[in-house]
């Protein structure tokens, strides 16, 4: 079994580095995110065996279990699913990286609630790039005023952007929100922010989404296999 | 204007020595224009500069120092070193897990390579060759 995930690890490394390379990126400028979220704690610590260190989870009581249970693997855990204000001081405790902070209430809960001891907490706003009505996240015009106010708290360190755009699947489609994404961040740099991460791409539009500036990459099916 | 209008003949250094510190609180207003212009030029140069490191089209991603390779196959008719070569240059993700193989697999990719040369080709016999599941 910790084969097969070193294996489907490799091979999720080996698509990310050629698309890299055919895109002109630079090497190594796409880090892995892990999804995580209703897998085991076993799959967890195999793919932590292969050499994934950071792992994204949507649900805090489920990824607040699996912390526990992993606590000696010293891995890096994002979180990733929709915030609600009353959950704010946990994942505030426990997580290195949110990626979906979707309005400056949560934003500002998250900075006061960081503790102390622990470094400031990584951010990104969620962007509902498509205006899905289904969907978390900023609309573009409101990303300027909530990122100007974000990156002044102190115990958060805005770090860019994540959406999930609408699903299709030509590739010259899929990088265009992507593409509205990267200059919303370049926007925002040009106007003395210092944003240096777009979290997007997943499993079925990676290469549009490195294409365009990913950063980071959130891939779950592709490392753990599909979901029973 | 005024520079572009002939100098009076005087007719001695003196007279030209006037001239010239007449015109000189005209040269340097006429160096600040100046000054001014190289920064704009410097500025669109940077702008110039700014645009070209957007990513690129995947269509133009080709690799400049493989004669044949397009953005989604391999130059054909490589030798197995240049086959690896090539490899290297334009997936290096797979190349990486190419490395891993013996002889024998590695004979195998190339086989492969010699029936379908495109880059998605390639890198699919790579992972099954792997095993990795998907």
């Amino acid at each position: 079994m910790s084969s097969d995930f070193a294996k489907r690890w490799q091979t999720v490394l080996a698509r990310i580095r050629d698309t890299e390379q055919r895109f002109r990126r630079p090497p190594d400028s796409v880090q892995l995110l892990a999804v995580s979220k209703t897998r085991p704690a076993t799959a967890i610590a195999a793919l932590a065996a292969a050499g994934q260190r950071r792992f994204g989870e949507n649900y805090l009581q489920e990824a607040l279990d699996k912390m526990a249970e992993l606590k000696a693997l010293n891995l890096e855990w994002h979180f990733i699913g929709p915030i609600q204000a009353n959950k704010t001081r946990s994942i505030a405790e426990h997580f290195a990286w949110v990626h979906s902070v979707d309005r400056l209430k949560i934003a500002e809960r998250l900075n006061a609630q960081r503790p102390a001891a622990l470094p400031p907490l990584n951010i990104c706003l969620e962007v509902n790039i498509d205006r899905e009505p289904s969907k978390h996240g900023l609309d573009e015009s409101q990303i300027t005023e909530v990122a100007q106010a974000a990156a002044a708290l102190p115990r958060l360190r805005l770090r860019g952007l994540m959406a999930i755009p609408a699903p299709v699947s030509d590739f010259e489609r899929q990088r265009q929100p992507f593409a509205r994404l990267r200059e919303l961040r370049d926007r925002l740099n040009a106007e003395g922010l210092a944003l240096d991460t777009l979290s997007i791409g997943m499993s079925d539009d990676l290469e549009a989404a490195i294409a365009e500036g990913a950063t980071l990459v959130r891939i779950g099916t592709a490392l753990f296999g599909p979901r029973a | 204007m005024p520079l572009l209008t002939p100098l009076p003949n005087t007719g001695t250094h003196s007279g030209w020595a006037s001239v010239l510190l007449l015109v000189a609180p005209l040269l340097l207003g006429a160096d600040d224009g100046y000054l001014r212009e190289i920064e704009e030029e410097a500025k669109r140069q940077a702008a110039t500069v700014t645009i070209d490191q957007s990513p690129p089209n995947p269509t133009a991603a080709t690799t400049a120092n493989m004669g044949e390779t397009t953005a989604d196959r391999l130059a054909s008719g490589l030798n197995q070193a240049g086959f690896e070569q090539a490899l290297r240059e334009n997936l290096p993700g797979t190349y990486a897990l190419y490395q891993q193989f013996d002889a024998t697999r590695k004979q195998k990719v190339y086989a492969a390579y010699q029936n379908d040369n495109r880059l998605a080709g390639i890198t699919e016999q790579v992972i099954q060759l792997l095993g990795a599941k998907p």
